[in-house]
């Protein structure tokens, strides 16, 4: 029995037969693997077979909060949702935060567990551990703004709290994302995993309270970890005044904003035009997620032109795939563009990174006019790049070419155009040009999710934070060790308990499993130690990873696109770096010795034992692998 | 004389009034010639922000600035002895969060 964090049930809800269960959230699980994306990876091997169609009816859609989500603990309204990713053919996880998934667990449940096709879109209603299915006939082809509010009123509730697609996710385009709140699980084509069940949304509401095994204890947890937040000297006033958009500046410093499909990075100065002050001058409030003392979501007004009046949150991210990667540096139209791609349920990474990708291929003459429905679809041109963000969201146009991400796209344009295609595994690279740091680059090219900034972020490289060492940016040696660390302690720290990312550099790197640890041994009283903590997040890299090995993925597959690959970046902070063959190999050779693999990128028998997979070594032997 | 371009984000940028900046220097100069150079221009607030660089490995120092000379971190180099030359890029980061 379980004592604290957990609400003790998994809600497992058919879509084909609309019916549902509850299963008990068991010891073992939680001991193993925490919660969020231990929890979604774990049931994702477990019952989602090699070769499932992603976008099939046997494909499962999971949302996992973590222990610490609705409790007092700062920071961990977050929840991991995972799926076979239809862009990538892996494994598809992604963490969003807000109200949600504080509300699934005030709800009853610990993860909810979607299976099957409805024969007609519909959406669940999830009360209080009662479940129905209600119509959706009248909400398909809504925005996501419209179609949670439209469901608020409908049901009567305006507390109610919704994860919703959009006209993309019922596209199915596999750069489609989930959106709660303004909040997103937002890469690797969840929404149109979503979309292809005919399930336009799930509704939550709650009243249920997060047992806590020992009170006091996690008073006094929950004090030390406020205590070292508060000694942060980035959290306190600048990231909570500021949000992700400062990364623009640093990056800059370092010469790595990548910039025009990632071939002029280094050569165009964005701080004036989309750097802190300009963001400031648009700034129009925060906002924060359940239980976060830090807010840093700036609210952001669009002020000139035809974008007057668009509201976003445009992170870091979004600012460089809307901004560098197509150079534009007109802020108004990356507010616009935002928005546009949250209404849409559409990843706005992916999606700025398309339109970049088919810019090029527009300035270097392998698409035309013709292609682009008549539009002059030069870097830097705003109103092109706003424009063609709906004509991807509805599939229409040249916007359908791209509404499958980059690699689909390039397979279709041929004409080498694979070549201009930033991508790994078919996720479309984020805003850190690798060449200037290569731990970055290695986490890309090996991420579990395909080019995913987020699975292990090498915030040593970025930030210059000496955590577990000191490191060279510009080096590749020592990186296998280093990335191998930042995946698993990220896992560990924030995408199981689950718990904000942005806690782990700004305030805790150089003690993070310590907090994990402190925090959860008093909420659930299962007495958890550091060393145990770091080996669950190497325990679910390496079952994803042998998800991935069962569907198919290999050595080559740790890849990075050829520009990063053969072209050094010519000015700038990183002037000159790139990351050759011989550096990838080294660095994943590196890699696979670190984490125990064969050199081929496959976990061992002994590895997989070690970790308590058996059944995970029992499927990959019967492979062959 | 040499020709060196100093970049800055944040509190430090303020401290300029610029984001980029080129600062001349003798033939020869090390980096601890720059920072003179520069809290000669700026006074006390550049004398506050000298104090926080990060200068070497063994530092236990999670959150100072961390100084840039062409993209490698001062800490790889020979610290603030580092030997400049014309056409080099010094750059400032502030502590920074997020991504």
């Amino acid at each position: 029995m379980l004592k604290g964090g957990y609400m003790g049930k998994i809600l497992r809800v058919n879509l084909t037969n609309q019916t549902y269960t509850e299963e008990s959230t068991t010891e073992e699980l939680a001991r193993n693997f925490i919660g969020g994306a231990g929890f979604g990876i774990r049931f994702l091997f477990d019952e989602v077979p090699a070769g499932t169609d992603a976008l099939g009816p046997n494909n499962k859609l999971i949302f996992a909060p973590g222990p610490l989500t609705g409790t007092s603990a700062p920071c961990a309204s977050r929840m991991a949702v995972v799926a076979k990713s239809p862009l990538t053919g892996a494994v598809g996880m992604c963490t969003t935060g807000g109200y949600f998934p504080a509300e699934l667990k005030f709800a009853g449940y610990d993860a909810l567990i979607i299976e099957g096709k409805a024969e007609r879109p519909l959406y669940l209603w999830i009360n209080d551990g009662k479940v129905s299915f209600r119509r959706a006939d009248k909400l398909w082809g809504t925005n996501t703004f419209d179609c949670q509010q439209l469901i608020k009123d409908e049901l009567g509730d305006q507390n109610i709290r919704i994860a919703c697609i959009g006209p993309a996710g019922e596209l199915q385009s596999k750069i489609a994302s989930i959106i709660n709140e303004r909040r997103a699980a937002g890469r690797k084509g969840l929404g149109a995993v979503m979309g292809a069940k005919n399930l336009k949304a799930i509704a939550v509401r709650g009243h249920k309270t997060v047992p806590v095994a020992s009170e006091n204890d996690y008073k006094q947890a929950r004090s030390r970890m406020l205590k070292t937040m508060k000694e942060s000297p980035v959290l306190y006033p600048a990231f909570a005044n500021t949000g992700t958009p400062m990364v623009v500046e640093a990056t800059w410093g370092l010469g790595i904003f990548p910039t025009r499909n990632w071939s002029a990075t280094g050569e165009w100065d964005p701080v004036d035009k989309l750097g802190i002050k300009a963001n400031d001058s648009r700034k129009i409030g925060k906002e924060h997620c359940y239980n976060c003392p830090v807010a840093c979501s700036q609210l952001k007004l669009a002020r000139e032109g035809i974008y007057t009046g668009s509201l976003s949150v445009p992170e870091f991210e979004t600012i460089y795939a809307f901004g560098g990667q197509t150079g534009v540096g007109n802020l108004d139209s990356i507010i616009a563009a935002d928005r546009l791609c949250d209404e849409m349920g559409m990843d706005s990474i992916s999606t700025g990174v398309a339109i970049g990708f088919a810019m090029e291929l527009y300035e270097k003459g392998i698409i035309t006019k013709d292609d682009t429905d008549g539009v002059e679809l030069n870097f830097g041109n705003h109103e092109a790049m706003f424009k063609l963000v709906s004509k991807i969201g509805y599939r229409q146009g040249f916007g359908a070419l791209l509404a499958d991400g980059v690699k689909d796209a390039a397979a279709k344009i041929g004409k080498n155009a694979e070549k201009y295609a930033m991508h790994v595994k078919g996720l479309e690279l984020p805003g850190y040009d690798v060449r200037g740091a290569k731990a970055h680059g290695l986490n890309y090219a090996t991420s579990y999710t395909g080019a995913d900034h987020n699975r292990g972020y090498a915030f040593q490289e970025i930030f210059g934070i000496p955590e577990p060492e000191t490191v060279d940016r510009f080096a590749y040696e020592g990186k296998g060790r280093l990335t191998k660390w930042n995946q698993d302690i990220r896992t560990a720290t924030c995408d199981c308990p689950t718990m904000c990312a942005f806690l782990l550099d700004m305030a805790f790197p150089a003690n993070a499993a310590l907090n994990c640890a402190d925090m959860l041994s008093s909420l659930t009283g299962l007495n958890f130690t550091p060393a145990e903590i770091e080996k669950i997040g190497e325990r679910v890299n390496n079952l994803a990873r042998a998800f991935n090995v069962r569907e198919g993925f290999t050595r080559k597959d740790d890849n990075l696109p050829e520009r990063i690959l053969t072209e050094p970046l010519k000015e700038g902070g990183s002037k000159g770096q790139y990351i050759s063959r011989a550096e990838l190999d080294k660095m994943l050779d590196e890699y696979y010795y670190e984490r125990g693999w064969t050199a081929e990128g496959i976990p061992t028998k002994q590895k997989l034992l070690d970790l308590g997979l058996e059944n995970a070594a029992e499927e990959l032997e019967k492979m062959g692998a | 004389m040499i020709s060196v371009k100093v970049k800055s984000i944040m509190d430090i940028a303020d401290i300029f009034g610029c984001h980029e900046q080129v600062i001349s220097l003798p033939e020869g100069s090390r980096l601890s010639s720059l920072l003179d150079v520069l809290e000669k221009k700026y006074g006390q607030p550049f004398s506050a922000i000298r104090d926080k660089i990060y200068m070497r490995k063994e530092e236990n120092n999670s959150r100072k600035i961390n100084l840039f000379l062409n993209g490698r971190n001062i800490i790889f180099l020979d610290g603030l002895e580092t030997q400049l030359n014309d056409g080099d890029e010094v750059f400032f980061l502030s502590p920074v969060g997020g991504g």
